[in-house]
């Protein structure tokens, strides 16, 4: 669903490791190994934090003491990438001798355009994603809205999947809350992020799914990263068929 | 109901009675599009003058127009037909009663609303051809086709097209004609009499 939808998704790729006193010489050759294996144009750096953008390819990696996180505009500039993404990432995790990660985190959210009012989508959200709506009656009055979030386990995984039907000015204002979203302008006018805000800025079902994983080793960190790319996705094809009331079996043979 | 007395009347050339009465019905048309009747009895105390008592009818479709996308339409349509599908296979368990017909009368009837709830959109056309077709096959006695499971099995079949396409296509809806006329599950119409034929006999 998210390579249906690509310039609605957000990626945030992350890899946390267990902080060192040492860490300043670390992380600047950290960032200089980025810079050079991401070919990333534009840098910023000051001692407790480094930042390396590319706003034509909608990516940027930030860099500090005890995380190096890598975020991109569209899941295109991921998929495409990604290989050397996550290879950028064990390099720069070998920069800071890092044996194994404290967690892997991947997260991508999404604002689905279904072709139907907020109000249609909130229909259709009570009787399957969650219970029907009389069933609410007796805690808050008639529902008009809802919001689920669930926390599961798929093998050594934990997944999060957050699921919400949005308005658009509720969609638009999510936008503008994801963190570091400023750091993806493209110039003064931030002709891209506008383009993007209005994009999303319609009636919509937001999702977020988030796989993480502890203890992961840096040569192992792509292979999670492309494993939970590839999980995230059907499950995600798979929330918005449930709520569409198509059959989930579909998904599984793809 | 509104009962709030406006003042519309004040705005007319008509002078205005001490004992003018005015009331709004506001008509809501809800999601289901279900019918309902809205009454009021208004007390109208004897006068010696003339008495206006102006009805105001407002119908208020936002509720309903607000929630006819087709996608939306698609996602209902594949909820019926998966409790119709369900409904039908309860039939099971009542095929050899005599009074099977009276089991076969709820699936009818949500069949014919499935029907009616997606009058108004374009997209669903097909999959109400398919409604019409297995509603036609229950009718008039047709009912007793469905005590066999192969006929409960086949017409399952067609709600499965229904319950599971984004957009159900003609070809969709030939299909379940030709495979309903093949299991000789469709009415037929009577055959009209030869004129020409009756004419030179007669003659």
């Amino acid at each position: 669903m998210f390579k249906e939808q690509p310039d609605r998704c957000l990626v945030t790729a992350q890899c946390r490791f267990a902080p060192d006193i040492g860490f300043a010489p670390k992380l600047s050759a950290a960032l200089v190994c980025g810079h050079k294996a991401s070919k990333m144009p534009h840098w910023n750096y000051n001692p407790q934090r480094g930042l390396l953008r590319d706003p034509k390819k909608k990516t940027i990696l930030l860099a500090d003491h005890q995380v190096l996180q890598l975020q991109t505009m569209g899941i295109t500039p991921w998929l495409e990438r990604q290989e050397r993404h996550t290879e950028v990432l064990r390099k720069m995790l070998a920069e800071y001798d890092v044996s194994e990660c404290t967690m892997t985190h991947l997260e991508i959210t999404a604002f689905f355009h279904l072709a139907m009012s907020h109000e249609e989508i909130v229909d259709l959200f009570f009787d399957t994603m969650i219970p029907t709506r009389d069933s609410f009656a007796p805690l808050c009055g008639t529902p008009y809205d809802a919001a689920l979030r669930v926390f599961g386990e798929s093998g050594d995984k934990k997944i999060e999947a957050e699921m919400m039907p949005m308005t658009a000015d509720q969609a638009k204002a999510a936008f503008a809350g994801i963190p570091n979203i400023d750091q993806f302008r493209e110039d003064r006018f931030e002709s891209e992020l506008v383009a993007w805000r209005d994009r999303v800025a319609k009636d919509c079902l937001y999702v977020k799914m988030v796989a993480e994983l502890e203890g992961v080793k840096p040569q192992d960190v792509p292979r999670f990263f492309r494993e939970s790319t590839e999980e995230l996705n059907r499950r995600a094809t798979r929330i918005v068929r449930k709520l569409k009331k198509l059959p989930l079996e579909s998904v599984d043979k793809q | 109901m509104n009962q709030d007395i406006t003042d519309s009347l004040v705005r007319t050339s008509r002078p205005r009675f001490t004992g003018d009465i005015e009331r709004i019905v506001t008509h809501e048309i809800g999601d289901d599009l279900t019918s309902d009747p809205i009454s009021e009895l208004v007390a109208v105390s004897p006068s010696n003058d003339v008495t206006f008592v102006k009805f105001t009818s407002q119908v208020v479709s936002h509720a309903a127009s607000s929630k006819r996308s087709s996608a939306y339409m698609g996602a209902k349509r594949r909820d019926r037909a998966g409790k119709i599908h369900g409904q039908l296979l309860g039939l099971a368990e009542h095929a050899e009663r005599d009074d099977f017909e009276m089991f076969v009368h709820p699936v009818v009837e949500a069949i014919r609303k499935a029907i009616r709830s997606s009058t108004e959109v374009e997209t669903e056309g097909n999959p109400r051809e398919i409604l019409r077709l297995i509603r036609d096959s229950l009718l008039d006695g047709g009912w007793e086709n469905y005590r066999r499971p192969e006929v409960r099995t086949a017409v399952c079949d067609l709600l499965d097209v229904l319950q599971s396409k984004e957009e159900v296509d003609a070809e969709d809806a030939h299909q379940a004609f030709d495979s309903l006329d093949e299991m000789e599950l469709l009415p037929r119409p009577p055959l009209m009499p030869d004129v020409k034929e009756e004419t030179q006999l007669s003659g």
